[in-house]
């Protein structure tokens, strides 16, 4: 049995993304490197130099927290590939910006999933009674090596999620989960290293499509649901395509993918691509719609989520919040120089 | 030249929080914190996050920065007048074309203030962006 | 209650010195002053200067300067109150003197901030902000300036250019001094086409750094000096100009006017005015705050040639901060030294007709420190 459930049910009850202000066109970025006429996605969210996973991570808990309209945690699990530190937790900086000192606090690496195995933790602490709430936040501020396909999407962004007990209105509840991990080499970084490696177009067919396609059709045995069950699907994204490749594949309409679909005008934003992708459909969603979740992270794995949306959505989620759409349309476009720059790309 | 480490580390709240002091006998706040009402000479202070909203009441971009700061430049600075009448002095980031001006509203976000050198710490702190 | 007396004085030229150590600006400057004195006995040597320890590792500069110059042996102190550090040793040594604790005096201002790379020597000057602050936003003294000029030019409905009257008038009187480091005249449009450090102010609109040194020999008695001190002491107020309830104010500068005004000076009624004219809106601050001119009111005055050398009230007549220069630490000797000179006729292509009583206001900062010193014609 490899599902994932809790003894007593586990509650969102609060989400927050931030999308940095600048994008750069991929045309931009052909223009200097390859003289093709862009990557597979239209623009990607740049950081900027004052940002890093822990400035946009502190951004997103904020806007969490807020919705939650909770204080304290008793856990924050940061999934990140691009930590400021190679020695010194994420975690604890996003911690003191929310003024949190007891709680359970550590980074999580596994990709472009990291942040839901983050929730699946979380869940789990808060299932099991050990804490009350807990953030699970998803932060990137990915680098692509100059002149390779990936710099096309790699991209900057951050969300997260409180996840607590039912008390107070939660917008949504977990049902199941699923998590399905293998040893594949389908991309990658040494220690010490500043850009990935990857292996083209391996990263299809035996990585990506094979753990998100394992660990959802797991997930639909064990629950006996069909797409057809789903108001919504949310795939990890690494490209426009893949989500959509993946989503027909396994059952899925066009209307279902939607919402959550980012990639063109923002990137690859990592470990936060597939919580963004939530984040925008729980923008849209309304109370009794049912949605599938599935991450997927390079080494490699998938994480799958049946989650299901209350009442609490529409109480908790209009008013002052920050929609994900909103930072999505609104941005500054830069050139490859200046993005050179605030990426530190440029030696000094 | 850089304060030491953990003269940051020494006050993080206030560059987190913008905690700042509140006086107990005339209800006057301050930013940064004090330990002596500016106001009345009351030592009866409670310490106190100031509010994260503000407008602008000036702004300035400034090209010629110190050593410090050189590889950031230029950088733009704002007189901010928080919601409860304190002034800060902090970075302005984010805005876009005519945004900034005068009178502007501001929402404090935590950004990398500096960076010592590749192996040293990093420093986190309040700017503003524009409140959206 | 003694007198105090400027028994002799020594300015070195302002600017870079590459072949001259602090040491060797501070003893130039001594045994100038002295040799001129017939090098009597000093009770205290008062040495001013604010970047030596930051930008030269160098402190217990008091033992330092006195040894080099010869007067192994006396006492002697530094004193460092930002920018403001030269007029606060003049008023230190004022007090000691009128209260008979010693007869004579020697104030040395000294500074050396041309071995360091530019960017260096202006973290250095926004020292006398509240240092934690800055370093942790990178803002510095351009980026006040701007700041404040911006709030004048709103609260007055002045444009820039009418507050670039000032280094226009400082660069005039300048470019006759000897020991100015800036001996040309300029126009607002020279001033508009250099870079903007700061929008809207210009890199000549702002402090230039500068080497130099000057030193003063006070004494008790009057024999031999043509320049009597009347008035200096200095006051204190909130460092940064926005935590002062008006931005725009000096409420430093005032108090310590208000105590002169008390004592018998009247600073608009001088017959010039050394100002701490960093940036020209301090200019205008300083003048309207001393009451020389209506709030807002500078500007228009300056236009007419009220605060030129033919005026009124002349300022910076040996070109002020502006255009003398602005050795920080030492500043505020070379403004007391320059008013010995006016009221003892010695200001030769500088000098102002008839001056009997001088002011110099010297700020640490933007106001943090007000040293107000008046000298007269004995």
């Amino acid at each position: 049995m490899c599902g994932l459930k809790t003894n007593r049910p586990v509650y969102i009850l609060g989400y927050g993304a931030y999308i940095p202000i600048r994008r750069i066109p991929t045309s931009e970025i052909a223009r200097v490197w390859t003289g093709d006429e862009g990557g597979p996605n239209k623009e990607k969210a740049v950081a900027y130099e004052d940002e890093d996973a822990a400035t946009m991570a502190i951004e997103s808990s904020r806007r969490a927290m807020r919705m939650a309209g909770i204080d304290s945690v008793g856990a924050i699990f940061v999934g990140t590939e691009s930590k400021p530190y190679a020695v010194k937790p994420t975690s604890t900086i996003v911690a003191e910006a929310l003024g949190q000192k007891y709680t359970l606090a550590a980074d999580l690496e596994f990709a472009c999933k990291a942040a839901t195995e983050g929730l699946h933790i979380v869940e789990g602490l808060v299932g099991s009674g050990m804490i009350d709430s807990g953030l699970a936040v998803a932060s990137d501020t990915a680098q692509g090596r100059p002149g390779d396909e990936l710099e096309y999407t790699a991209a900057s962004g951050s969300v997260a999620y409180v996840l607590g007990h039912g008390t107070a209105d939660p917008i949504a509840e977990i049902e199941y989960g699923v998590s399905y991990v293998t040893d594949t080499p389908d991309f990658w970084r040494r220690q010490g290293e500043p850009y990935p490696r990857h292996l083209g177009r391996f990263t299809g067919e035996p990585a990506y499509f094979h753990h998100i396609k394992s660990s959802v059709s797991r997930l639909m045995e064990d629950t006996g649901y069909h797409p057809r069950d789903f108001a919504y699907a949310i795939f990890h994204q690494p490209n426009p395509r893949f989500p959509v490749t993946a989503g027909l594949q396994l059952g899925f309409k066009m209307e279902q993918l939607e919402p959550g679909l980012l990639n063109d005008k923002i990137g690859n934003t990592y470990s936060a691509s597939a919580l963004m992708g939530l984040a925008a459909t729980f923008d849209v969603s309304r109370p009794g719609d049912r949605i599938l979740l599935a991450s997927f992270g390079s080494g490699a794995g998938s994480d799958a989520f049946v989650i299901n949306v209350l009442d609490g959505m529409l109480k908790r989620r209009d008013g002052a919040h920050v929609t994900v759409r909103s930072m999505v349309e609104r941005g500054i476009e830069i050139d490859y120089a200046s993005y050179a720059r605030y990426r530190g790309k440029v030696r000094q | 030249m850089a304060l030491p480490p953990i003269a940051y580390w020494r006050t993080k709240r206030t560059y987190y929080d913008m905690k700042g002091s509140i006086c107990r006998s005339c209800g006057a706040a301050f930013y940064p914190p004090v330990k002596v009402c500016p106001k009345c000479g009351s030592r009866e202070l409670d310490s106190a996050p100031m509010p994260q909203g503000g407008r602008i009441i000036g702004f300035t971009t400034t090209n010629e920065v110190g050593a410090s700061f050189r590889r950031y430049r230029p950088l733009t600075f704002g007189l901010v007048e928080l919601d409860n009448g304190v002034v800060v002095l902090g970075q302005l980031v984010d805005f876009t074309g005519d945004e900034l001006k005068v009178g502007a509203r501001v929402r404090a976000v935590i950004r990398k203030l500096r960076e010592d050198g590749t192996d040293g710490i990093i420093y986190y702190g309040f700017k503003f962006a524009p409140e959206r | 209650m003694s007198g105090a007396y400027v028994r002799s004085l020594r300015m070195l030229p302002v600017g870079d010195h590459w072949d001259m150590s602090l040491l060797d600006l501070s003893a130039d400057a001594v045994m100038g002053a002295m040799d001129e004195a017939g090098w009597p006995e000093v009770d205290l040597l008062i040495v001013s200067n604010m970047a030596a320890e930051r930008l030269l590792s160098q402190g217990q500069l008091g033992a330092l300067a006195a040894e080099r110059a010869g007067l192994r042996g006396i006492r002697a102190l530094r004193i460092e109150a930002g920018h403001a550090s030269g007029g606060v040793a003049v008023a230190t040594a004022y007090r000691m003197l009128r209260s008979g604790a010693f007869d004579r005096i020697l104030v040395l201002g000294v500074e050396k901030v041309r071995d360091s790379m530019s960017e260096d020597a202006l973290e250095a000057m926004s020292m006398s902000e509240d240092a934690e602050y800055v370093l942790m936003t990178g803002a510095n003294m351009y980026t006040l300036g701007a700041l404040l000029t911006k709030l004048y030019m709103e609260r007055y409905g002045s444009s820039y250019e009418d507050l670039l009257q000032f280094p226009v008038i400082a660069h005039e009187n300048g470019a006759k001094a000897q020991h100015a480091q800036f001996r040309r005249p300029v126009t607002i449009r020279h001033i508009m086409e250099s870079p903007i450090v700061s929008d809207p102010v210009r890199l000549m609109d702002s402090p230039p750094m500068g080497d130099g040194a000057a030193a003063l020999l006070l004494t008790t008695d009057p024999s031999g000096a043509d320049a009597e001190i009347a008035f200096s002491d200095y006051a204190t107020s909130s460092v940064d100009f926005y935590s002062r309830g008006d931005p725009l104010s000096l409420p430093a500068l005032a108090t310590i006017a208000a105590a002169a005004r008390s004592s018998g000076i009247d600073p608009s009624a001088a017959d010039f005015l050394e100002l701490h004219d960093s940036f020209a809106v301090m200019a205008a601050l300083e003048l309207e705050e001393l009451g020389a001119a209506p709030r807002g009111g500078a500007p228009a005055l300056a236009k007419n040639g009220v605060f030129s050398s033919g005026g009124k009230l002349p300022v910076s007549t040996f070109g002020g901060m502006k255009a003398r220069g602005f050795p920080v630490g030492a500043a505020g000797v070379y403004q007391v030294a320059e008013a010995a000179l006016q009221v003892s006729g010695n200001a030769g292509a500088n000098q102002i007709q008839g001056a009997g009583m001088g002011v110099a206001v010297n700020l640490g900062g933007f106001g943090g420190t007000a040293v107000l010193t008046a000298v007269r014609r004995r």
